[in-house]
């Protein structure tokens, strides 16, 4: 035994010299660690890569800059981002700051396979200014938290009521009885704002104070939270701050409604968002009782809105695109240049040599010639284009966010148009931040914001509601891109829901007992197929039974942890009313509702081929303890807002499909439903807890 | 400059127990031809070879032109052309890209190169051929271009291991021609060859091998005196039916040691030193004479003489 | 000037060059290589075309250029195609003069063989300008296609065309030793081996003497695959591959020039033939001793090389063999001492306990010493056509090329014993004692049972001499054999096989003996059988390290392994005398009257 052993580390040995030798600089060549820091007298530059320390790079980033020139000299030059470990470098633009004034600069980039960022200020032949922008802080935005940015130039931060009992709660809020999300507060300051919605989707809700004066944003800001508001973003303002709330009705693409009163706020809806006044004090010495409000109000907000809908959609090629025919092209012509070259030129090996080379010429020319010609057509090719879209219409009009894909068939800096009211249009870049950033766009992991993406100026700046942006892609490439569009002038669905419940005690958990009579009336200038009610539910955790996990139960104050998955179901197959035409009513009843369990399920629907809505996932919402929600879901023949601009694109659509959904608002919801999920989470609770001990 | 070209001095060579080459020595002088005869295995090629520096020998040494094979073979290489008795090429070429590829070789200067192309086709009667594909030529035709790859950097001394064989005769007619030529432009030339009567027509000196050793040497005039018989033979032909008669006519003279008919012909030997005797006695008797001829003594016989038929 | 219009003239004024020029445009090879070609790169660029929503292929076509990507494609497959196709090429350079029977007349030209053989690596431009001609129409694609980084594409460009000189002449260099088939399929395999190794996103890339790690950089910076230490960049790894060809270049080039020592072989051959008594010319055709014939053939060859190292052959080639012995021992050694004094000795310095290290640090002491001495016993030892050959040294003076070897190998084997002593007594007082350890226990733990005595010194003087003396007994084997076999490579094989045979067979019958019982039961051959087995150089070693348990008894002699030894030596010397009078007879004999 000795021997073998001692054989098998003499082996060990050896092979530990043959490697070692090899790699033994390897760990010695790391990057240095020694800080970029560089500086300039008189001139103060504050950057900040998004808020707080918290940098999503599964979304686009929000890169501010304060920069104020004390000197009495002109800084000109380039705000230039680099990796120092994979060499990527981005320009950000051109920087021109006059002695003794104030500039502000915004870029929104795609960090996704970004390890390090150090951004600088560099002259002609100079460095102003570099510092480290750190992207992972441990600080990653979670879709089982909601984020309350508390926008503020004044320094302070918002201190929401902690709960004692839980340690480490980093300031967090945690809403009474684990209805909602925990609440996590930012700061950030005017200047960090960005000037599109795309970065802001990663936080539920945006909070002024009563002080906050609206000249400190621009109107480019104003608007960038308007549109965010109008995609499911929630605005909270002093009731005081008149200013404000002007400037987002002025701001916003849609019509926002008059105020209702709603859980002592009042709540102006306006698309898919709102903006709700409080009147309390913020920063109060005596009480937290406004910050409270708020913080429950914001736990209730659900992280998902139509940008995580429409990263579920899948979407297809389908047959004969333009790429197809291409890829054919260029098999075809270099297998006949083979052919001729391989297979004729050993037929005629008798041939005298002058022959031969003759013929080999006159082939190769040839088939240069015919590249040539292939690679022009592939040059001037129209790519093919697929897209699906959800459109969510809400009080004040109509939301339409469409996922456009283009795939080149040989072509490189195509352009790309959409025309469509309030029309805007990005390019996404790396999806998924792992070490293979493939882009596999068929299947996402859940994520509530945008993809990450570069912002592209419009390049129809003077058209109005049209945005043009140029794809740069590699032949036969694909890329991504989001619009967003919005109409002001269509009037959503006009949805009563009543319930009557059961006589009897309920049968079991797979049914929804009770009777619900549902009416619509659409105002919609479009029709409306295949429509059904979606009806979003939670239950309590259950201990027993291997398909819930005890994670999140508190047995103490906190009754109800955060359940495992998301209890969205539909009604069943069989419930679906059909279709709603335009300016049409539709009365219908479900009685005992067959429901069926989805694991986090979401929206999904597909081609036109046809794949029946009934497979519907339905993450439109995702439940949060102890609420309900309602949505109705149809599909659309058309594209109610944008439309793809041929004219100025280099892509010709291949496949599209349209979602419609709108939801039922909470106030509208029949409380003799409410008060029956009440009474049910209960039972569901008291059997988790006993079960429990 | 010495004025022996080939120098072989008691040149040896073995191959297990087979004496190839059995202490050779000889010598040809500058401008000489040096016709090397004997049976198959007799130690030709090896001598050649040896010669050629193509080859070791085990004991002796070879000079050419005063240089010895073994201590400067490149330098003797360039003084020397070699004609191999097969003919190997380079595939796929044509005449004038095979002697190209072999003036290359002999680093000739590019601009000389054609024109050396051009005089050595037209002294081998290749002229207007030189786009032919070597693969597709004539037995004659090859001889002619493998002897023209050989002249192709105006060597000083030939080695032509049997250069006509297998050609018919007119070729060899041809290509006699064209070695007198060469021996006229002052070459040394070693020439082995089975064809006799060739060797005998351009040689002017002969050496005659047998196993290994070199039986007889020398120029022909020496070689025919040290082989001619005591008595003079002449070569009678009369019609068939005189045949008879004039045998006893000849045998009866004085002077006619023996009478013998052979393949229709009468062979006397005499010891008169003019034969016309012979004829004035047949013609006494009314006989017609069809051929006569007085045969000195020829290679054929000299080699048939001097060797013993040994074949190793 | 001279020197450098001489070497330009060697390239431009080549026949094998203007052959090869003749025969490039010809049906067989056009057709052949436009159809491999073309079929190699439709093979790598249709799953692209058939399926380019496969995820490996979304990677590199979204990070990548696609004109980028097909340029990176047509160089990778061109490299491929000629990794394959320039050994089989080049295997013809004389075996098609061999075959078609005019090898004696390219001799008798007096053409030196570099100015022969460069023709041939000349020629591959042609070879390789024909597979870019052809891959013109793909090349036109890219342009149009667009996208194309010119100045990564030209270097890869020139990188391959210099992969293809270094595969040249590689194979040429090669062809000189081995059968040019044997040649061929060698290089072939290596170089694909190199290739596939060089395509590896290794943070430091040691196999750098194919194109495909600059070829490669381009796919793994774009995708983003790897490490982000493999940072780097395109010109640093462009030169790194650059200089490893250019260094198998020169070498190869260089090892034409000098050519194999071979000598002209007297007994039974004239130039490419090898005759027997009684052969006809049919027979003698058909026969197969290539073997001596090919060697034959490069020494007639051979002597139309140039004057100008001939005055210095023996320095050279043997100042050459021992200088590449002591680099490749050097970096031996410094390897081992960097080991130990930057791994090892802290490691134990940190409080851990590695018990085994001293034992393994002298074992691979002797495992370095003993490899040195086989490369030395085959780098200093001739076949029978050379060993007796006198070759210049220098300043005129001759000396036999068995000689030489003696004294070169006697001169090895002294420098390796010593450094092979001195170096771990040296790292024991630099390194280990400072350290706080040492390299030579007295006491060391086996395991928690057993508790061993094992002098470290001993082991490792001893085992170097009794090393030594091995290694002496093999060479004398080796110059025995190669008196009577043709080949080297033979001889040594031999050689390994007679010497395993001396080392197994003592220890197969000590072990019989204790193991059969009606053996074992007779106290004689039961006392006996280990001084038996110790006659084997692994029992000796086994029992220096103290690795054979209980079969070695108390008291057990080394003198059997030393008596072995020299026995062998003595055997050796007594068979070489006859065989090499033999021998000087038939080589020198002729010569020495010449020479005196």
């Amino acid at each position: 035994m000795a021997v073998i052993s001692r054989v098998r580390s003499l082996v060990l040995f050896t092979v530990i010299l043959t490697t070692g030798l090899t790699n033994v600089d390897a760990q010695t060549a790391s990057v240095g660690d020694e800080g970029p820091n560089v500086d300039f007298a008189g001139l103060d530059i504050q950057a900040s890569a998004g808020w707080d320390g918290y940098v999503d790079d599964s979304a686009p980033v929000s890169f501010s800059f304060l920069i104020s020139n004390n000197s009495d000299q002109v800084i000109e030059g380039t705000l230039i981002l680099e990796d120092p470990l994979n060499g990527r470098k981005i320009e950000l633009g051109e920087i021109f700051v006059g002695p003794n004034s104030v500039r502000q600069f915004q870029s929104i980039q795609a960090m996704s396979n970004w390890y390090q960022c150090v951004a600088s200020l560099s002259g002609r032949n100079k460095t102003y200014w570099r510092r480290e922008l750190p992207l992972h802080t441990g600080k990653d935005f979670s879709a089982e938290i909601n984020y309350l940015l508390f926008v503020d130039d004044s320094g302070r931060s918002l201190q929401l009521p902690v709960d004692e009992t839980v340690s480490n709660s980093s300031g967090r809020f945690l809403p009474q009885l684990g209805k909602g999300n925990p609440v996590q507060p930012l700061s950030a300051k005017t200047w960090q704002i960005p000037r599109h919605p795309g970065p802001l989707t990663v936080v539920q809700a945006i909070v002024f104070s009563e002080q906050a004066d609206a000249d400190r944003l621009n109107d480019v800001q104003w608007e960038a939270i308007a549109k965010w508001m109008c995609l499911g973003g929630t605005v909270f303002v002093c009731e005081k701050s008149t200013e404000i709330i002007d400037r987002l009705k002025k701001a916003t693409p849609l019509e926002m409604l008059a105020p209702t009163s709603f859980e002592q706020l009042a709540v102006y809806r306006c698309g898919a968002g709102s903006v709700r006044a409080y009147s309390g004090q913020l920063f109060s010495a005596s009480d937290l009782e406004t910050p409270r409000l708020l913080a429950t109000a914001t736990s209730r907000l659900t992280s998902t809105n139509l940008a995580s809908m429409i990263n579920w959609a899948h979407l297809s090629w389908g047959e004969n695109s333009n790429s197809d025919v291409t890829r054919m092209l260029v098999v075809t012509v270099f297998a006949g240049y083979w052919l001729m070259s391989g297979i004729i030129t050993l037929m005629i090996f008798r041939q005298s040599r002058r022959r031969i080379a003759i013929y080999t010429l006159t082939v190769v020319a040839g088939a240069c010639v015919a590249a040539a010609v292939l690679g022009g057509v592939l040059r001037s090719s129209y790519g093919d284009l697929r897209w699906a879209s959800i459109t969510q219409a809400g009080p004040g009009g109509i939301v339409q966010l469409g996922k456009i894909d283009v795939r080149s068939a040989g072509g490189r800096n195509t352009l790309m148009a959409v025309r469509g009211k309030h029309a805007d249009l990005q390019l996404m870049e790396g999806m998924i931040r792992d070490p293979y950033p493939f882009y596999y766009f068929g299947n996402q992991t859940s994520h509530d914001a945008f993809p990450p993406f570069r912002w592209h100026e419009n390049l129809q700046p003077d058209t109005s509601d049209a945005y043009q942006i140029r794809v740069p892609v590699t032949p036969w490439g694909q890329r991504r891109t989001y619009a967003t569009g919005y109409d002001s002038e269509v009037r959503p669905l006009d949805v009563s829901l009543k319930y009557e419940p059961p006589s009897a005690q309920w049968a079991g958990s797979g049914i929804l007992p009770g009777k619900f009579t549902l009416t619509v009336t659409s105002h919609l200038p479009f029709d409306l197929a295949e429509c059904t009610l979606v009806i979003g539910r939670t239950d309590a955790l259950h201990t027993a039974g291997k398909q819930f996990t005890r994670q999140g139960f508190q047995p103490s104050t906190q009754v109800v942890g955060r359940q495992s998955g998301v209890q969205f179901q539909r009604a069943d197959a069989n419930e679906r009313f059909s279709n709603i035409r335009s300016s049409h009513t539709v009365t219908q009843e479900f009685t005992d509702l067959r429901l069926r369990y989805r694991d986090n399920s979401t929206w999904g629907f597909s081609s036109a081929s046809g794949v029946d809505i009934a497979d519907i996932r339905n993450n439109a919402r995702s439940a949060l303890p102890r609420a309900i929600d309602a949505w109705i879901v149809g599909k659309l023949a058309i594209s109610p807002v944008l439309a793809i601009d041929e004219e100025h694109s280099d892509f010709q659509p291949m496949n599209e499909s349209h979602l419609f959904v709108q939801e039922i608002p909470a106030e509208a919801l029949p409380l003799e439903w409410l008060q029956f999920e009440e009474e049910r989470l209960q039972q569901q609770i008291d059997a988790a807890l006993k079960a429990s001990r | 400059m010495s004025i022996t070209a080939v120098e072989i001095d008691n040149v040896t060579k073995t191959f297990d127990d087979l004496i190839a080459v059995d202490q050779i020595s000889f010598h040809v002088p500058r401008g000489g031809t040096l016709g090397l005869i004997g049976p198959n295995g007799a130690g030709k090629t090896t001598l050649l070879r040896i010669i050629s520096t193509l080859a070791r020998p085990d004991s002796g040494d070879v000079l050419i032109e005063g240089e010895s094979v073994q201590k400067n073979p490149r330098l003797v290489r360039t003084r020397l052309g070699f004609m191999p008795a097969e003919f190997g090429c380079p595939r796929n070429l044509t005449i004038e890209e095979y002697l190209d590829y072999f003036a290359c070789m002999y680093d000739i200067p590019v601009v000389e190169r054609r024109q050396r192309i051009r005089d050595v086709c037209e002294l081998t009667d290749l002229s207007g051929r030189e786009g032919v594909y070597v693969k597709g030529l004539s037995t004659g035709n090859r001889q002619r271009l493998l002897l023209a790859k050989t002249l192709i950097h105006d060597p000083s001394v030939l080695i032509l291991d049997e250069p006509a064989s297998g050609l018919d005769p007119r070729a060899r007619n041809e290509l006699r021609a064209i070695i007198r030529t060469l021996a006229s432009l002052g070459k040394s030339i070693i020439i082995s060859s089975h064809i006799l009567p060739d060797i005998e027509d351009i040689s002017d000196r002969i050496g005659i091998l047998e196993a290994g050793r070199l039986v007889l040497e020398g120029d022909l005039a020496t070689l025919r005196a040290q082989s001619a018989p005591a008595h003079r033979a002449i070569r009678l032909r009369v019609p068939t039916e005189d045949l008879v008669r004039a045998s006893g006519v000849l045998s009866s003279l004085p002077n006619v040691t023996s009478c013998e008919t052979r393949d229709q012909q009468l062979i006397i030997s005499s010891d008169e030193a003019n034969s016309n005797y012979l004829l004035a006695a047949l013609l006494q008797h009314d006989i017609r004479v069809l051929q006569f001829s007085e045969n000195e003594t020829n290679l054929e016989e000299i080699f048939m003489r001097s060797t013993a038929g040994k074949v190793t | 000037m001279k020197a450098v219009r001489r070497f330009a003239e060697l390239f431009r004024n080549s026949p094998t060059f203007g052959r090869d020029r003749a025969n490039i445009i010809s049906g067989i090879t056009i057709g052949t290589t436009a159809l491999l070609l073309n079929g190699v790169i439709m093979m790598m660029i249709l799953p692209l075309m058939l399926d380019p929503d496969d995820i490996d292929f979304r990677m590199l076509t979204e990070n990548m250029e696609f004109g980028q990507l097909l340029g990176l494609i047509l160089l990778g497959g061109a490299t491929a195609f000629a990794t394959v196709l320039i050994p089989l090429r080049l295997a013809s350079v004389f075996m098609a003069p061999r075959i078609g029977r005019y090898f004696d007349q390219i001799v008798l030209s007096g053409i030196s063989p570099i100015r022969f053989l460069i023709g041939k690596v000349t020629s591959q431009n042609l070879f390789l300008a024909l597979i870019l001609f052809l891959l013109l129409p793909w090349f036109v694609l890219v342009l149009s296609l667009g996208g194309l980084e010119w100045p990564v594409f030209l270097g890869n460009l020139f990188l391959v065309w210099q992969y293809c000189m270094m595969l040249s002449l590689a194979m040429l260099w090669l062809s000189l030793y081995l059968n040019e088939v044997l040649a061929g399929l060698a290089l072939l395999y290596v170089a694909a081996v190199l290739c596939a190794v060089g395509c590896a996103p290794l943070p430091w890339q040691p196999f750098v003497v194919t194109p495909f790690p600059a070829l490669m950089y381009s796919v793994y910076s774009a995708v983003n695959l790897t490490d982000p230490e493999l940072g780097g960049s395109y010109p640093g790894i462009f030169l790194a591959c650059a200089a490893g060809m250019a260094t198998v270049m020169a070498v190869s080039l260089g090892a034409i020039y000098l050519g194999p020592l071979y000598g002209i072989t007297r007994d039974n051959s004239t130039f490419g033939e090898v005759v027997k008594a009684g052969d006809s010319k049919r027979r003698r055709r058909f026969r197969f001793r290539l073997h001596i014939q090919r060697p034959s053939e490069l020494a007639f060859f051979y002597e139309n090389r140039g004057d100008s190292f001939r005055k210095y052959e023996g320095l050279l080639r043997w100042g050459i063999a021992l200088g590449f012995l002591l680099i490749a021992g050097t970096a031996a050694w410094s390897a081992l001492y960097f080991l130990m004094t930057r791994h090892y000795l802290p490691f134990i310095r940190a409080g851990n306990r590695l018990p085994w290290v001293a034992y393994e640090f002298h074992t691979l002491c002797h495992g370095v010493h003993g490899v040195a001495l086989i490369l030395a016993v085959f780098l200093f030892s001739h076949a029978r056509n050379t060993t007796y050959q006198r070759l210049p040294v220098i300043f005129g003076w001759k000396m036999q090329v068995s000689r030489m070897d003696s004294a070169a190998f006697g001169l090895f084997l002294l420098i390796s014993t010593a450094v092979t002593i001195g170096i771990p007594l040296w790292i024991e007082q630099s390194a280990a004692i400072p350290a706080g350890v040492t390299l030579f226990p007295t006491t060391e733990m086996q395991s928690e049972q057993h508790v061993r005595q094992l002098d470290y010194l001993r082991l490792s003087v001893e085992g170097t001499l009794a090393l030594s003396l091995c290694g002496v007994a093999v060479y004398f084997l080796q110059r025995t054999l190669c008196l009577s076999l043709w080949m080297k490579s033979m001889a040594m094989a031999v050689g390994a096989l007679l010497y395993l045979a001396a080392c197994i067979t003592p220890m197969v019958l000590g072990a019989i003996i204790m193991e059969i019982p009606q053996l074992s039961a007779n106290p004689l051959l039961k006392y006996n059988a280990p001084q038996l087995a110790m006659t084997s150089p692994v029992m000796f070693f086994l029992f220096l390290y103290q690795e054979g348990g209980p079969f070695f008894r108390e008291g057990l002699s080394t003198a059997p392994f030393y008596l072995v030894q020299v026995s062998i030596i003595a055997a050796c010397v007594i068979v070489m005398r006859p065989l090499g009078r033999r021998l000087r007879r038939e080589y020198l004999g002729p010569l020495r009257t010449e020479n005196k």
